[in-house]
């Protein structure tokens, strides 16, 4: 129907400003009612469709909420060099932040803009053992999720970027 | 003799027909590729419209036509990709694959924030028809708000042609100079208390919701603004190879070789239309006049809907994220995100702002598709 609507619009565009002033009109009304059907539909998807907590995200979940989360001493050992003192679990925010910065870096941000980040970051904190920092950068690494997708727009990264990778 | 023979060997070169607008451009062209390669302005667009700049002005029978029995330069062929809308759509294809529109779908509001930014566009349409262009001229020109420059590209090819070196070169220079043109608007609308706003963490998205979201929205905008269909069907097209996880081959053609042969393709053609006969005009001046207004325009108002959902949020939405509803993805982003660094250096909001950002790629398709359906 808006289609209809928008097609049979230049007929009725009459010249000079006034024309213009209804183009703003017509034009921001037709973006906003596309835009806010949009916000609907998927508002509409996110809850018919997203995925429970438990088959979602779980080992993010336990990385938000984790009191004593330990990590093999296997997947320690492979770990790259990350190290942040030891201490209390990672808040979302900081999760948040490792997704910055793993964005940042990939999306060409300079090492001075990623080591402030990943500093902040190590001093909010107060600390977690090297593995489980390690283990919630593969995560937001993974393909598909927003910061590995930011780091791939750039054209400099992928699926195997290596992201923060200092200590 | 030899004076003879050195008088032909000059005849024969360039420098008896150099104008002086030549060696202007060639410093217009010099400064582009410097911003590239000092600054790292958007190096992948400068660099090649830089050098286009400085050639066509150097040796500009490069992209003539066929004439005098010859066929026309591989230049002449390369334009072809701009005048039958080939590239702008295998732009978005790439664009498509590498976008991932999680955090728009993880938080939907945003999507009004990418439909407040396109303001620009139709604020910038009242200016240019006061400055004296047509309807479609004024289209053309306001697209550039969107700073989206396959959909510059493609509204200006059907709308007002003529316009279309201008327009490109005002669209490429303003989106690479996004860095510098937010910063102070956004300072100006907002408050130091709204710009170090901290948000919640970004639900993640499932693979469904990723998938049912490529093809409805592709569904609903098509029938919306049919005049946008070739760019948003690549758009999702290239979305949904990516978001499937089955044809990683095709999606990584599209995020890699493909995007990346016709950005070269394209930006280097959007530099050859600098000739000095067309951008050394008044006409141009007004555009890169009024494109700056299209993008001020276009950040603020996502920036003043942003301070609205700060509001009716009470607090909870950092006004800052609008100013990405601009689709230069993602260096409007990023730009939130390295001021609110400054403001805070424990303040995120990078991937908040990303929902706005790939918001304003979609509303700029329709804002060209609604401008396309009601002027051509």
């Amino acid at each position: 129907m808006l289609s209809v609507l928008v097609a049979a619009a230049p007929r009725g565009i009459p010249p000079g400003f006034t024309g213009a002033l209804l183009l703003l009109a017509l034009g921001m009304g037709v973006v906003f009612l596309v835009l806010t059907g949009l916000t609907l539909v998927m508002w509409v998807i996110g809850k018919v469709a997203r995925d429970r907590p438990a088959a979602a995200a779980p080992a993010e979940a336990k990385a938000v909420e984790r009191t004593e989360a330990r990590v093999a001493p296997a997947e320690v050992a492979t770990a790259p060099a990350v190290r942040i003192p030891r201490g209390g679990p990672l808040s979302g925010a900081e999760l948040a932040a490792v997704g910055t910065a793993v964005a940042l870096e990939g999306s060409g941000a300079s090492g001075a803009e990623v080591a402030a980040i990943a500093t902040a970051l190590a001093c909010r904190a107060g600390g977690s053992s090297p593995g489980e920092r390690i283990r919630v950068v593969h995560e937001v690494e993974e393909p598909g999720s927003g910061a590995w997708g930011s780091a791939a727009f750039a054209g400099r990264g992928g699926a195997s970027m290596p992201a923060l990778r200092r200590g | 003799m030899f004076l003879e023979w050195m008088r032909e060997l000059w005849a024969t070169m360039g420098f008896q027909s150099l104008a002086w607008q030549q060696p202007v451009m060639w410093l217009i062209g010099g400064v582009l590729v410097y911003l590239a390669i000092r600054h790292e302005f958007e190096p992948l667009l400068l660099l090649p419209i830089g050098f286009g700049a400085i050639l066509v002005n150097t040796a500009p029978e490069l992209v003539l036509g066929p004439q005098n029995g010859m066929a026309g330069g591989l230049y002449y062929y390369f334009m072809y990709g701009i005048h039958l809308e080939i590239f702008p759509p295998l732009i978005f294809l790439g664009v498509g694959a590498l976008t991932d529109f999680g955090p728009l779908i993880a938080a939907p509001y945003t999507f009004l924030l990418g439909a407040a930014a396109q303001i620009g566009i139709f604020v910038t349409i009242l200016g240019a028809v006061l400055l004296g262009f047509t309807h479609q001229e004024a289209a053309s020109i306001g697209i550039i708000g969107g700073a989206d420059g396959p959909t510059t590209i493609f509204t200006t090819n059907k709308l007002a042609p003529h316009l279309l070196g201008s327009v490109m070169v005002a669209a490429y220079s303003y989106m690479s100079l996004v860095p510098v043109i937010q910063p102070p608007i956004i300072r100006l609308l907002t408050t130091k208390k709204e710009r170090t706003t901290r948000m919640e963490q970004l639900r993640p998205v499932s693979r469904k919701e990723r998938v049912l979201f490529a093809i409805v929205t592709m569904i609903l905008c098509i029938l919306v603004v049919p005049a946008a269909a070739s760019l948003l069907a690549m758009l999702f097209l290239g979305n949904l190879l990516r978001e499937a996880l089955v044809a990683d081959r095709l999606s990584n053609a599209a995020q890699n070789e493909i995007i990346n042969i016709v950005t070269l393709l394209l930006a280097s053609c959007v530099g050859m239309n600098m000739h000095y006969t067309q951008f050394l005009t008044w006409s141009c001046i007004k555009i890169l006049m009024l494109g700056a207004v299209a993008f001020s325009f276009a950040t603020a108002g996502g920036v003043l809907l942003g301070k609205l959902m700060y509001v009716v949020t009470k607090g909870k939405v950092n006004p800052m994220i609008g100013a990405a509803g601009v689709s230069a993805v993602p260096m409007a982003a990023r730009v939130v995100q390295r001021v609110a660094h400054e403001e805070d250096p424990e303040c995120f909001v990078l991937m908040h702002a990303m929902g706005p950002n790939v918001a304003g790629v979609i509303g700029t398709a329709v804002a060209a598709g609604v401008l396309i359906a009601m002027l051509q």
